[in-house]
């Protein structure tokens, strides 16, 4: 028995055939290369130069960049007037909120999709539409909706003898009207994953509960959210990663304004890097931002793993 | 393996353009496609604009038979950093339609070819458009248009009410008393709530940006401050202006505004006019008013803007690129742009000509023009307004007191101009 393992071992392990193996991957290896390790290592190597667009070098003339240690984590994590800890807030804030949102309607119209009834499909088409739409569409006919003096909903508002809003020029607001555009944007993908989650459910499950006299809560309970837990896990960390980084609906519905209060990390970088040409301070903020992301994630995938059944 | 290690190194140790290279996408490339031969050129006007260039560049390619222009249209809100990363690149295209603001921080690059200009030229280009062209003693842009902001007014409204329009900015602080009526959403005055739009208040005030040899600071001085408080005053004490403005769709909402007679007056520059005349207070031209924006304590400011041609250091068809730069700034062609586009044009001799003079316009633009002032002739003048528009929106919502928000542009210019100083 054992030598047959270790035979089979053999024939399926890379030691043999390792070239063949190589040779199959050498065209992603060298594409992830060229696309993802490169910039990625040269942007933390950044990191720790004083590089801008003077040091960069160009055409005419060589690079002049040099390495200065830890002096830009110094600048950004220890000095009194860095905007890391509030932009981080604002982008915590935004991240954990439009999750929570997504998620939530999600599986409502997930649920509700998943039960037969009249005109389902159509409703389930229209509810699919802001996932068909561009994310920069989206958001320019939202800050159209949103605009102070001619918007949709202000109109809306006076209709109803309320005062209007000023939304794009308020913290609380613009934040909300940022928040709001990207729920729209991004529910659809959650009530989709979840619906095919619901679908590998077996009806035999519920069928058994329903003979023990369960209710439809209790069988929610019990049955659909347990059965739900490996999907949900995997988009609620995708959805995680994304709006973290989501940088058009930022830039283009609010700018990230008023006066930098709707700014998030991917947004601010961005700033820092082709408005202001702090070339070495933006790839500061792309490492900090990375190794946030990492280490949120292995958390995450940790708690998991340690609470599944 | 190893091989592998020298081919990451080789990589490794290329400059950091032409990691950059891709990020410019396919249109940045027009020189890579074109004949040895050809002249590419890169423009930012819009489509209107665009046929009389069309036209223009046509007589060139008459006069000049060996030469063939390659016209590219780039949208004007990328192509500063299109234009900075393909030639840093040494892929630009050998002439550009370029911001007057951003020649300096091009030239500083070493990125542009100097530009000798004759003397009959010298005296010929108005000042105001030429100061911005020169860098560190020498020439590197011909001016193509020039602009400045005025205030624009609805005559109609003015006639009614019985009032003259203002001329000192003490006056247009009464004009709230008369010209607003916040109940039928009616104001005296809009304007855009951004830095550039701030200038005129913090110039007209006594105050500065940034100013002299040593590129000294000025925007937390006190006059400045004034010139802020006074913007704050207009919205919250006299009345002039809503006191609440969406920050995001300011110009927008100020255009929109102005065409349906909510607004009396705006401060707009001549690029406006076209979208004003459009508008159904405008039906009949003749209602659309340009004047002199009011004076403040210190005098009558404006901030002059325009585009002016530049030529790419690395071009390999310099003579060619720099005889077709001339060209288009040429009188005659000023004057045909002036009469199609109300573009106000930089050459004296195009002002003297009996056809710019019947331009109703375009002539009440150049009494403002003749009192505007420069913006700061620096690298960084393109870079600046990140930071002041920023705080701006921080005081005109009261989030911050006119004081604080200017000291903290201060600091962050301090640290813009920390990058050219340590070169």
């Amino acid at each position: 028995m054992a030598e047959a393992i270790k035979a089979q071992k053999k024939q399926v392990g890379p030691a043999g055939s390792g070239w063949v193996a190589w040779v199959f991957l050498a065209p992603a290896i060298l594409a992830m290369g060229l696309t993802v390790f490169y910039p990625l290592i040269k942007g933390i190597w950044f990191s720790f130069t004083d590089i801008d667009q003077y040091s960069m070098g160009n055409a005419f003339e060589a690079p002049s960049y040099q390495f200065i240690g830890l002096e830009n984590y110094k600048e950004i994590l220890f000095s009194g007037d860095s905007d890391l800890l509030r932009v981080l807030g604002q982008t915590v804030l935004w991240t954990v909120v439009n999750v929570s949102f997504h998620f939530g309607l999600g599986l409502m119209f997930a649920l509700l999709l998943n039960h037969g009834f009249k005109g389902r499909s159509l409703f389930r088409l229209l509810l699919m539409v802001p996932w068909a739409v561009p994310a920069y569409v989206a958001a320019f006919s939202w800050r159209w909706m949103f605009n102070g003096d001619y918007g949709l909903f202000n109109q809306i508002l006076q209709n109803f003898h309320m005062q209007p809003i000023n939304w794009l020029s308020k913290p609380f607001w613009a934040m909300t009207a940022a928040i709001a555009t990207n729920v729209w944007l991004g529910y659809p993908f959650m009530m989709v994953s979840i619906l095919a989650g619901l679908k590998t459910i077996p009806g035999a499950l519920y069928e058994a509960a329903m003979l023990d006299g369960a209710s439809r809560f209790q069988q929610f309970r019990q049955i659909t959210l347990p059965m739900l837990r490996p999907v949900s896990l995997s988009v609620i960390l995708l959805g995680f990663v994304w709006t973290f980084n989501m940088f058009p609906v930022i830039y283009l519905v609010t700018k990230g304004g008023p006066y930098g209060s709707t700014e998030i990390l991917a947004t601010y970088a961005y700033r820092e890097a082709f408005e202001s040409w702090n070339l070495a301070e933006a790839s500061t903020y792309g490492v900090i931002i990375l190794s946030i992301l990492i280490v949120l994630s292995s958390i995450y995938s940790r708690m998991t793993k340690e609470t599944r059944v | 393996m190893t091989r592998f290690i020298t081919l990451l190194m080789t990589f490794w140790s290329q400059p950091l353009y032409l990691f950059l290279l891709p990020a410019i996408g396919l249109t940045g490339l027009g020189s890579s496609q074109a004949e040895a031969s050809d002249v590419v050129f890169w423009h930012t006007m819009n489509t209107e604009e665009t046929k009389t260039l069309e036209a223009i560049v046509k007589d060139f390619e008459k006069e000049n038979p060996g030469t063939k222009i390659k016209i590219q249209n780039v949208p004007f809100s990328d192509a500063q950093n299109k234009y900075k990363i393909s030639a840093q690149a040494g892929k630009a295209p050998d002439v550009l339609r370029s911001e007057i603001a951003w020649i300096a921080e091009f030239a500083n690059l070493g990125l542009l070819e100097e530009i000798k200009l004759s003397e009959a030229d010298q005296k010929d280009f108005l000042k105001v458009a030429q100061s911005y062209a020169f860098w560190e003693g020498k020439n590197y842009g011909i001016p193509q248009v020039t602009d400045c902001l005025a205030l624009l007014y609805n005559k109609r409204i003015f006639r009614e009410k019985k009032v003259s329009v203002p001329l000192t900015m003490e006056e247009l602080a009464q004009t709230g008393k008369t010209l607003s009526s916040p109940k039928e959403k009616k104001w005296a005055l809009s304007f855009n709530p951004a830095g550039y739009w701030a200038q005129v208040f913090i110039w007209s005030f006594g105050g500065g940006l940034i100013r002299g040899e040593d590129s000294s600071i000025h925007i937390a001085d006190p006059e400045s401050i004034q010139g802020i408080q006074f913007m704050i005053d207009l919205m919250q004490v006299y009345g002039v202006s809503p006191k609440e403005m969406d920050f995001v769709n300011g110009y927008n909402n100020m255009m929109t505004g102005f065409k349906q007679g909510r607004y009396a007056m705006i401060i707009n520059g001549p690029w406006s006019t076209s979208d004003a005349l459009n508008g159904d207070e405008f039906k009949d031209p003749e209602n659309l008013g340009v004047a002199i924006i009011p004076r403040g304590p210190k005098g009558n400011f404006s901030p002059v803007g325009g585009h002016s041609y530049v030529v790419f250091k690395g071009s390999t068809v310099k003579p060619e690129a720099i005889k077709f730069a001339n060209f288009l700034s040429e009188t005659k062609n000023q004057i045909l742009l002036a009469k199609n586009h109300n573009l106000l044009p930089t050459r004296q001799s195009a002002w003297n000509s009996s056809e710019v003079k019947n331009l109703k316009l375009i002539s009440a633009f150049k009494s403002q023009l003749d009192v505007a002032t420069s913006r700061p002739v620096i690298p960084e003048g393109g870079g600046i307004y990140t930071a002041l528009d920023r705080s701006v929106e921080d005081a005109l919502s009261l989030n911050k007191d006119a004081a604080s928000a200017m000291r903290k542009v201060q600091k962050q210019w301090q640290k813009l101009l920390k990058h050219r100083k340590n070169k």
